[in-house]
């Protein structure tokens, strides 16, 4: 403000000095005899520019820029607020695009570029091994024993301090006489000592608490969960609460942006490891001495991970598997799944978003050139008068960057409400994905560095275009100049090809997920993933027999059977979604084969199962109710298994033995069935073995009453849904119930990822298909504006409408084929980065190109419809006259 | 655009500014009389363009060469008077004896002396 008054009070001044040497100049020339009228001619032409004698002396004073940046502002504003639409407009393509590069930001900063808020993350090393059995690129931690952890604590020369994180696991908290499950994780008592960080209040564990006292213990709370269940009340320090039955001491609180050490989630609370040996399964990480680095730790470690070894409770045949060598990793990122689930969907988003913000920017840019056509009388005038052309730049490149500011602000609004949904689509009904998302500092500094990349992108060259005018040509053309329009609309024509080609890239990228998704949801998974519900329960044998056990399950089997809509019914130990229990077979007169070949999954299985689960039965017969204790013992292998020991042979009557050490009977194979998925869709297929139920029971006896309970219905599977509760609970009240959902709903919900990126990838194709659009029917429309007057030659030289309908469709899809071939050869030379994601679907899949060319075309021809109805109703009388 | 409003005899670099200096020598002037003064003194021959005169004289003012205040003239004008400061007339001094070696420099570059060396 002062800087203002007092820039405006020396202006006066100058007008003042200027005007007394003007009247100076003219009073002598009335003293040597001049008309006073002549003297004041004379002395003003002698003078010459006064405006520009004005602004070179104001240029001395300094700071003027400011001046003029504030006076552009102003001026810019006017003319934004002149032309709503046109700001409306370009105010809202800038936002999207601004808008949806912060938003993947928002998520790509903390998943993958943001170190973990504790001292010196950079030295941190995570500390584990790895075998054959590693998944091929992925990043695995293969977890360590507390008792490894501690032979790393004591014996290593190279770490500051060696702290364990345990695994998540949920909790029951009893608080006023109610039960919640809160997300807990284990940590050693060094954990936050190691880490470096502070309390928010009270204090945070010491090596201390890992002793086990008399069955209490010491809790820490996350900030979000004291602030959540607890209020933020710091008198809770010192109570006791109830965790799992064990009186717990609150003993502090982390502060709010520590998250543990697992990008992508937040345990509710810490739990002290304790000192029992054996009894978690953790991840250890290393604080190297300031200093050292990784290569010269390693040497130390090898060391110490022989001692490791030396002391290891994993059999030696899982050794080569899992612990064949010790791995250091730098860790100043912590660990997480999510990164490993994501990092590269978010990488391929980022790229799609920047495409959408350059096709935004071409749009705006678009725009641009069209006002600066349009205003290019007066931009002529003002260079006439004797504007500076890197002055009226800058006032053009403001009035963008003006735009770009309202977008980013927009933007910035759409982000922090999208940023949100992404994070919480994140999450599944078994995985809550906490992640400090948001618009942090980091956030807005990229949308400030997008906003200046986006001003120079879409600003700069329609204002040079606007300025670069010739005086005495353009002075006298009367209306929006014809002369140079030729290159101008070349500008346009360009834009639009440009964004064509890039709306395909993004598209076809789109359509490959989609297609990928499409396979993964009809994808054969080799059992009937539509009419069959898995109820999986848990309860206690306890009071019972063998016997009545098995005469539990026969008779849950039968009612559930009996239920109308029931197809059929059967009982297995686990899902056939899940894998879970792998053990090695030897099988009878085959060479014996290495252990990790030898690696088959097994399920326990009822009669009935493959006819309920819909699995082809291929050789051989299913188990029946005459395989019992009594009989001898037969089992079912899948395909794959049966090629892999077997080759072209028949595998029935062959007998196979588990190889452990356990006692097991031999079992005779009486069937062979089709491969199936067991974890995952995208898993090669493996070697798998169904063993009978019963028969394994009476070897191994189990005291529990637990398994799936697998139904085959027809019809509504919610409907049924209660009828089966009700009938395992008639059975036995006290059985828990836990899960009742469909195999479809399971698979889903593994498929949650596939089908986040497919639908965000998706919603971005559609954003650049209309950003697109938008951008055509503009280019079309001004051209069409542009060639009013030729139109009208035209028709009065008797073209039809029909033709000038067939002119303006043609110019359009002229540019839309151009760009869609430059956008199909970019999506096929990208495509490989998508190979990873893709299920069933090549990169260069024509039905997915022929799609979505399809669709692509369909837009553009509706983009293009307007414009040229416009141009058939030229009345040609009007238009002669135009000029 | 500034190149526009050089003088019509193109004045040396610095040039401007020590011929402004020179004139306020002789006292206070506003504006108009110091370019009307350099150019009866220069016998009409230097023509200071105001496009030049008056950013030089606000730079001049900002580099504290010379000081300015208004000042009501005899025909009642409010006028803007320049007048040398003591930092101004150090750097007259300085800007004449430079001058003069260029002056001198430049002579003798075009007046040759027919000296022992010539045959």
């Amino acid at each position: 403000m002062s800087f203002r008054f007092w820039r405006s009070k020396r202006s006066e001044d100058l007008d003042d000095e200027i005007e007394s040497h003007l009247k100076m100049a003219a009073r002598e020339r009335m003293e040597r005899g001049e008309s006073s009228a002549q003297a004041e001619i004379s002395a003003r032409r002698e003078m010459g520019n006064i405006g520009l004698v004005k602004e070179a002396t104001r240029d001395v004073w300094g700071w003027r820029w400011i001046a003029d940046v504030a006076q552009d502002m102003r001026y810019g504003l006017r003319m934004l607020r002149k032309s709503p639409g046109f700001t409306a407009v370009a105010v809202l393509t800038l936002a999207l695009g601004i808008g949806a590069n912060a938003a993947i930001f928002s998520i790509l900063d903390p998943l993958l570029l943001r170190k973990l808020p504790v001292r010196n993350p950079d030295e941190l090393v995570l500390v584990h091994s790895s075998g054959s059995m590693d998944p091929g690129g992925m990043q695995s931690y293969n977890g360590s024993d507390d008792t490894d952890f501690v032979v790393y604590r004591d014996n290593n020369h190279v770490f500051s301090g060696v702290m364990a994180d345990g695994e998540m696991q949920y909790y029951q908290v009893t608080r006023d006489s109610q039960t919640n499950s809160v997300r807990g994780e284990t940590v050693s008592g060094n954990f936050f000592t190691v880490l470096g960080v502070h309390p928010f209040v009270g204090r945070l564990f010491v090596p201390d608490d890992d002793r086990d006292s008399a069955g209490s213990a010491a809790v820490v709370l996350s900030f979000d969960y004291w602030n959540r269940e607890f209020h933020a009340d710091a008198t809770v320090i010192g109570k006791i609460i109830p965790i799992r039955n064990v009186p717990c001491t609150i003993v502090g609180v982390t502060r709010p942006e520590f998250f543990g050490v697992n990008v992508g989630s937040s345990p509710d609370l810490y739990l002290p490891l304790g000192d029992k040996p054996h009894t978690h399964w953790v991840t250890v990480f290393g604080r190297l001495k300031p200093g050292v680095t990784l290569a010269q730790a390693k040497p130390d470690l090898e060391a110490v991970f022989q001692q490791v070894l030396a002391q290891s409770s994993v059999p030696y045949i899982e050794r080569p598997g899992s612990m064949a060598r010790l791995v250091l990793t730098p860790a100043a990122r912590g660990l997480s799944d999510l990164r490993e689930n994501f990092s590269l969907p978010t990488r391929i988003l980022m790229a799609v978003v920047g495409l959408i913000l350059l096709i935004a920017c071409s749009n705006v840019a678009n725009l641009l050139f069209a006002r600066g056509a349009a205003r290019r009388k007066e931009i002529t005038v003002r260079l006439a008068l004797g504007a500076g052309r890197w002055r009226l730049v800058r006032q053009l490149v403001t009035e963008s960057a003006l735009l770009a500011l309202m977008g980013s602000a927009v933007g910035l609004l759409v982000a922090s409400w999208a940023s949100n949904l992404l994070v919480g689509s994140l999450s599944t009904e078994h995985y809550h994905a906490v992640l400090n998302a948001g618009l942090s500092g980091r956030v807005l500094l990229f949308t400030a560095a997008v906003l200046a990349f986006t001003v120079l992108l879409c600003g700069l060259a329609p204002a040079l275009s606007a300025t670069r005018v010739d005086l005495s040509q353009d002075l006298k053309t009367q209306t929006v100049g014809m002369n140079r329009s030729v290159s101008r609309l070349r500008g346009g024509t360009l834009n639009v090809v440009g964004q064509v080609a890039l709306s395909m890239t993004i598209l076809a990228g789109a359509g490959l997920l989609l297609h990928s998704l499409f396979n993964l949801e009809t994808f054969d998974v080799g059992f009937d993933r539509n009419d069959v519900l898995a109820v999986t329960f848990n309860g206690s044998g306890q009071g019972r027999t063998p016997e009545q056990i098995n005469a539990f399950y026969d008779e849950l089997v039968e009612r559930t059977r009996n239920l109308p809509g029931v197809r059929s019914a059967s009982i297995s130990s686990y899902s056939q979604t899940t894998a879970e229990m792998g053990l090695n077979v030897a099988v009878e007169g085959h060479a014996p084969i290495p252990p990790l070949e030898s690696h088959v999954f097994f399920n326990t299985i009822s009669p009935r199962y493959f006819e309920t689960m819909g699995i082809p039965l291929l050789k051989g017969r299913e188990f029946t109710s005459q395989d019992n204790g009594n009989t001898s013992s037969v089992a079912v292998i899948n395909r794959t298994m049966a090629r892999h020991y077997f080759g072209e042979q028949s595998p029935l009557g062959r007998r196979i033995n588990f190889d452990t050490g356990r006692k097991w009977p031999t079992m005779e194979i009486v069937g062979v069935v089709a491969d199936s998925k067991y974890n995952d869709l995208r898993e090669s297929a493996t070697d798998f073995i169904y063993v009978n139920r019963t028969q394994m029971r009476a070897f191994h006896p189990d005291t529990n009453i637990r398994g799936v309970l697998d139904v085959r219905i027809n019809g509504n599977a919610q409907m049924l849904a209660s009828p089966i509760r009700d009938a395992l609970r008639s059975l036995d009240s006290s059985l828990k119930i836990m899960s009742v959902r469909t195999l479809r709903e399971i698979i889903d919900e593994s498929l949650h990822d596939d089908r986040l990126i497919a639908a965000l990838c998706g919603i971005f194709s559609l954003l650049a298909l209309v950003l697109t659009c938008v951008g055509l029917y503009g280019t079309l429309s001004f051209s069409v504006v542009r060639r009013t007057n030729e139109i009208g030659v035209r028709m009065a030289l008797g073209a039809r409408p029909g033709n000038i309908f067939g002119l303006v469709i043609g110019q359009g899809m002229r540019l839309v084929i151009l760009g869609l071939v430059i956008g199909a050869a970019g999506a096929l030379a990208s495509a490989s980065l998508l190979a990873k994601l893709l299920f069933g679907v090549k990169g260069a899949d024509p039905v997915t190109f022929v799609g979505v060319s399809v669709v692509l075309m369909v837009a553009a021809i509706v983009a293009c419809y307007l414009p040229a109805r416009r141009a058939m109703r030229v009345d040609p009388m009007v238009a002669l006259r135009y000029e | 655009m500034k190149e526009r409003y050089q003088n019509q005899i193109e004045l040396l670099q610095g040039t401007l500014d020590m011929l402004i200096l020179q004139t306020l020598q002789w006292g206070p002037r506003h504006g108009y009389a110091l370019s009307q003064s350099i150019r009866t003194n220069s016998g009409e021959i230097l023509k200071v363009d105001t496009g030049s005169l008056y950013p030089a004289l606000h730079r001049m003012e900002k580099q504290k060469l010379i000081s300015a205040e208004w000042k009501v003239s005899e025909n009642n004008q409010r006028t803007r008077v320049y007048r040398l400061t003591v930092k101004g007339k150090k750097q007259l001094v300085a800007e004449r004896s430079r001058w003069s070696q260029l002056s001198d420099a430049i002579a003798g570059v075009l007046n040759p002396v027919k000296s022992e060396g010539d045959a």
